[in-house]
């Protein structure tokens, strides 16, 4: 790397079909626009827009994004760098989001990411080769009492065991739209 | 207006103001890295906490309004542990490269080390190695050596208002970056350059060619534009190698343009004339200074003798100083008493550009549409002497009768690019054309007397901005040889004693010119008021 300097300056954003489609634009119009004083404030909702729809959010949608609320390209990816929920590489269809917090920990949640790890042959962070899983850790999903516990997408699994945890992978649909929590649904309750 | 004690010095500060501030204005030093006061206040970099009476916790200074009776403690042993841990932690990935870094010798986190921080370095883990970016035209990005003050991200969200810059990820994996494809290219973007406390944001411009302690400073004003943005010329050993901004409340406050900024180019451009000349049957030759001012001399006194008084004229450039102006107009009248005073062209790009903070909409800076520095100040002497005067349009027309007569007269240049305009006046082809100028034109080589002269930053003088303002400015380098001065030809013209000296000339000139003091030297860049949370 040494004295070689990346040129950011002539990268260039390959330009498709709008991402953020007029249908997009308009739920965030009419859902969220009245909700705050700022167009500024529908950051936070428009990225999670754009995410749920495609799993991840590229770098053509962050610009129609700050087109759309009148902010600098560069403002926006400020705000979606900082979270790391927030995907600006792709994922795959379903996130495997093993717990690493104490209670987990005590309870083995580490057989549960070596587990994926060696059956999918990637490592932490990384997306398997048929694009189906991504497997990352995190801290506490606030359900100690149950350890461990891993979410996959939206929904929260809870006492499990490496043999669980394969079942619930083996059973999980194709299409991740439709995947949904028995119990709760988590769309409808963000107001997706 | 609050006392508040500092290290057991009593301070009086204004009304909302912060103690770091109150502090500056004071003149107690306190380290600072976030800290700018042209820009809002994230008390971020933490090296500024202090401890007041009555808190537990040290507090940023940069934040904590004043209250009278406030007791703070910058050196005490909690303050001096915060600024020792901060010097540590901003250590722990930053590169020692100084040696290779132009920011080493006017660097914060040098001077802020030495004051502040431990000899050695306590962290044998190896160092993160963030990546070197291309961010702009002019500006080169370390990001090895940043401290994520966010000093720059804050100017272009705040003063350039065009958010180029922004803050990639968080905590220890942070970087400054731009959008991909959308670079740092404002009219404003090398201020980053300045406000950057390390050597993370680079000039281009400037990268490896010199040392910053063996620059020397010389006060001065911008060139380019109306607006009369106070800079400092930056030189060694006769070479201008940058131009810095120089604080001024009313004019500039801590900026300046990047067409200011490189500027200096046109000072060492290998096209310099420096061949003095005079036509001699029909063709230029080359001949002795002193020889070409004599004849110029001669030629314009032959001239008055054969065709009377109001046969002459001076163009008077808007880059000439308006001492220099004041000479030759004294010169010229004392041949012809009737001689047409002309102010030369002023180009002008249309619309002033104006920035503004998107945020609350106020105007942070102005780059006026006039593009040279003195048009103001041309006029007003040219009004201060009265007698025959003309406009540019009138004297390239040359309608009227006093125009019709003119026969020949002195020509000054000046400027930094071409600026003869497109319809070039007829006086300019035919009749005695005596011409000062740095860079060569169609003129300067058909003229009868050609006289090399000077660039701004080789002379004194004084301008006067859009505003009425007249600002000194002094000569950083000598002109390059075989160039004069415009004032010592003029003095020699004149017959005066001894060089140039604009303060004399000044004072001749009488009001306003007289009363103009000197860019003071010692004086920082001083905090303004406060700044509205």
């Amino acid at each position: 790397m040494a004295w070689i300097a990346e040129d950011r300056r002539q990268e260039q954003v390959t330009k498709g079909e709008p991402l953020l489609t007029e249908e997009m634009k308009s739920h965030l119009r009419e859902k969220y626009f009245p909700r705050y004083p700022t167009k500024r404030a529908v950051l936070l909702p428009a990225l999670h827009h754009v995410q749920h729809e495609y799993g991840w959010i590229p770098t053509q949608a962050l610009q129609e994004i700050a087109e759309f609320l009148e902010l600098a390209p560069a403002e926006v990816l400020d705000t979606a760098s900082f979270y790391e929920e927030y995907w600006l590489k792709p994922k795959g269809k379903y996130l495997v989001q093993v717990c690493r917090s104490l209670s987990c920990e005590i309870c083995d949640s580490r057989k549960l990411t070596d587990h994926v790890m060696k059956k999918y042959g990637i490592d932490v962070g990384e997306t398997s080769a048929d694009g189906r899983l991504t497997l990352v850790e995190l801290e506490c999903l606030g359900a100690c009492g149950t350890a461990p516990v891993a979410g996959i997408n939206d929904t929260l699994h809870e006492e499990l065991t490496v043999e669980k945890l394969q079942q619930i992978i083996d059973g999980l649909p194709e299409d991740p739209h439709d995947y949904k929590d028995p119990t709760i649904n988590f769309a409808e309750a963000n107001g997706h | 207006m609050p006392k508040i004690t500092v290290d057991g010095k009593v301070i009086e500060a204004k009304d909302r103001q912060m103690v770091l501030q109150a502090c500056l204005d004071a003149g107690v030093a306190l380290p600072q890295y976030c800290y700018h006061p042209g820009l809002s206040i994230p008390a971020s970099c933490r090296i500024c906490l202090v401890e007041v009476e009555g808190i537990p916790k040290l507090v940023p200074s940069c934040q904590t309004p004043v209250r009278d009776g406030m007791v703070v403690y910058s050196k005490s042993s909690k303050a001096i542990a915060n600024q020792k841990a901060v010097m540590e932690y901003l250590l722990i990935n930053h590169p020692l490269d100084c040696p290779v870094c132009d920011q080493a010798g006017e660097c914060y986190l040098q001077d802020y080390s030495y004051e502040y921080g431990r000899s050695q370095s306590r962290f044998e883990e190896d160092k993160q190695k963030k990546p070197k970016k291309d961010v702009g035209e002019n500006i080169l990005l370390y990001n090895d050596r940043c401290i994520m003050c966010t000093r720059c991200v804050r100017f272009t969200r705040e003063v350039s208002g065009t958010s180029e810059l922004y803050v990639d990820g968080r905590g220890s994996k942070e970087e400054i970056d731009i959008f991909p494809g959308k670079p740092l290219n404002n009219k404003l973007a090398s201020n980053v350059v300045d406000l950057c406390p390390v050597g993370a944001l680079l000039d281009k411009d400037f990268l490896f060619k010199q040392r910053v302690w063996l620059l020397k400073q010389a006060p001065s004003i911008s060139p380019v534009d109306a607006g009369g943005e106070n800079i400092f010329l930056e030189y060694n050993e006769g070479i201008i190698y940058r131009i810095k901004p120089r604080y001024n409340a009313e004019v500039n406050t801590w900026w300046i343009s990047d067409d200011t900024r490189y500027s200096y180019k046109a000072v060492h451009s290998e096209n310099r004339l420096t061949k003095p000349m005079r036509t001699q049957y029909g063709t230029q030759v080359e001949t002795d200074y002193a020889g070409a001012i004599e004849h110029a001399d001669s030629a314009l006194k032959e001239l008055v003798k054969t065709n009377g008084a109001g046969s002459t004229y001076a163009m008077l450039s808007p880059m000439m100083a308006n001492e220099e102006a004041y000479l030759l107009a004294t010169y010229i009248r004392s041949i012809d008493p009737q001689a047409v005073l002309v102010l030369g062209p002023t180009p002008s790009s249309g619309a002033d550009e104006v920035f503004k903070n998107p945020a609350n909409g106020k105007v942070t800076f102005t780059i006026k549409a006039e593009k040279v520095p003195n048009a103001a100040g041309i006029r007003r002497v040219i009004e201060k002497l009265g007698g025959p005067k003309a406009t540019f349009e009138d004297f390239t027309k040359a309608e009227s009768a006093e125009l019709k007569k003119l026969k020949g007269g002195w020509i000054v240049g000046g400027y930094l690019s071409a600026w003869l305009p497109t319809e070039v006046p007829a006086l300019f082809k035919k009749g005695l054309r005596i011409v000062q100028d740095i860079l060569p034109t169609s003129l300067s080589g058909s003229c009868d007397v050609l006289l090399p002269a000077a660039a701004w930053a080789e002379k004194d003088g004084s301008w006067e901005n859009f505003a009425g303002k007249i600002q000194p400015f002094l000569a950083a380098v000598p002109p390059p040889d075989g160039a004069r001065r415009e004032g010592d030809v003029y003095y020699k013209l004149l017959g005066r004693t001894g060089m140039y000296n604009a303060e004399d000339v000044r004072g001749e000139m009488g009001e306003p010119f007289a009363q103009i003091p000197l860019p003071d030297l010692e004086t920082l860049a001083p905090a303004p008021e406060f700044i509205e949370l």
